[in-house]
């Protein structure tokens, strides 16, 4: 459940961006889309915690796409702050996605597998 | 898990001595790209201003030109983000697919030991390119550029066979099935009989 974890203080980091990078208070868009990505990423990591859930994390790739997406498409350089923000956030969100929950355990499908074989 | 089951995972296969997917081989992976981070991270602060100078202990003031070179912010031009940054990004990406996994996972999970592959193994040629480029093109040194690209260099040594082992698990899979959906369904992680005796033949218990 590491990248979960990793996952949500991303979450909390987007969700005080706007104090850390001292957004001037025209930036109003970009604050709403930090609290909406830090709430989406919120609620993707730890749905997966419920076992109906599990592969909820996998969303958190597609708001990582949305940061990149969002700053690509804004077309600024590297010297705007929130903007690299969100390339650092989104690039890391691409990779910590893709890590399976329980991911030091072999997959559940092998594990029921091995455990029927044994019981044979 | 049982211990018994953990230790069964937990076996070299074919034709290594050692398991390349084992905590102690992917921790020092793990390590040895934190310190890449760690330098790449210091040059990326330094490229966003908020650092004046580069430490360069050989070069001296060749690192920042070539920090501040045409083909740096060429690459920054096109990913938004200095080329520094980007390859710690690429540093932190090894460090994340390093530690995803159990200590078989070039059985289990094909899929991550190949997106580890295609992190650790393009990103060591890549550094290596660019710093001919700063020899070539720049025509300036960078003391920290040609450590981080040693440091690439020396992650796809110690990466290269896990990610043997994991298509050499593919390849026999194929050969002996000859069936794509279950080549298919194995990169994903998804057990077969045949996946299970595939990995059973390679492994030393």
């Amino acid at each position: 459940m590491w990248a979960r974890h990793i996952e949500s203080v991303i979450a909390v980091w987007m969700l005080f961006s706007w104090l850390i990078f001292r957004y001037p208070p025209e930036l109003i868009p970009l604050r709403i889309n930090d609290l909406v990505c830090a709430a989406l990423i919120l609620l993707f990591s730890l749905a997966t915690y419920k076992d109906r859930f599990r592969y909820l994390h996998l969303l958190n790739f597609l708001v990582g796409a949305w940061l990149i997406g969002w700053t690509v498409y804004s077309g600024t350089g590297i010297d705007f702050a929130p903007h690299q923000n969100y390339m650092v956030a989104g690039l890391l969100l691409l990779m910590l996605s893709l890590v399976p929950s329980r991911t030091k355990k072999p997959p559940m499908a092998w594990v029921e597998f091995l455990s029927k074989k044994k019981a044979k | 898990m049982e211990k018994e089951d953990k230790r069964r995972i937990d076996v070299p296969p074919k034709p290594w001595d050692y398991n390349p997917s084992s905590w102690k081989q992917r921790v020092m992976i793990a390590l040895v790209a934190m310190i890449a981070a760690a330098i790449a991270f210091y040059m990326g602060l330094f490229q966003w201003g908020l650092i004046d100078d580069v430490w360069d202990p050989v070069f001296g003031d060749q690192s920042k030109r070539v920090l501040q070179s045409n083909v740096s912010h060429a690459l920054s031009g096109w990913f938004r983000v200095p080329d520094a940054i980007l390859g710690c990004m690429a540093y932190l990406g090894d460090i994340i697919f390093a530690l995803a996994g159990s200590t078989r996972r070039w059985q289990y999970r094909p899929w991550l030991v190949l997106l580890f592959g295609l992190d650790v193994i393009p990103l060591g040629i890549v550094s290596a390119v660019l710093v001919f480029l700063q020899a070539t093109v720049v025509g300036n040194w960078c003391f920290l550029c040609i450590v981080t690209a040693i440091i690439s260099l020396i992650l796809v040594a110690m990466a290269y066979d896990e990610v043997y082992s994991t298509l050499v698990f593919l390849y026999r899979l194929w050969k002996k099935t000859g069936d794509k959906n279950i080549v298919w369904k194995a990169f994903w992680g998804s057990p077969s009989e045949e996946a299970y005796e595939v990995g059973l033949s390679m492994v030393k218990e």
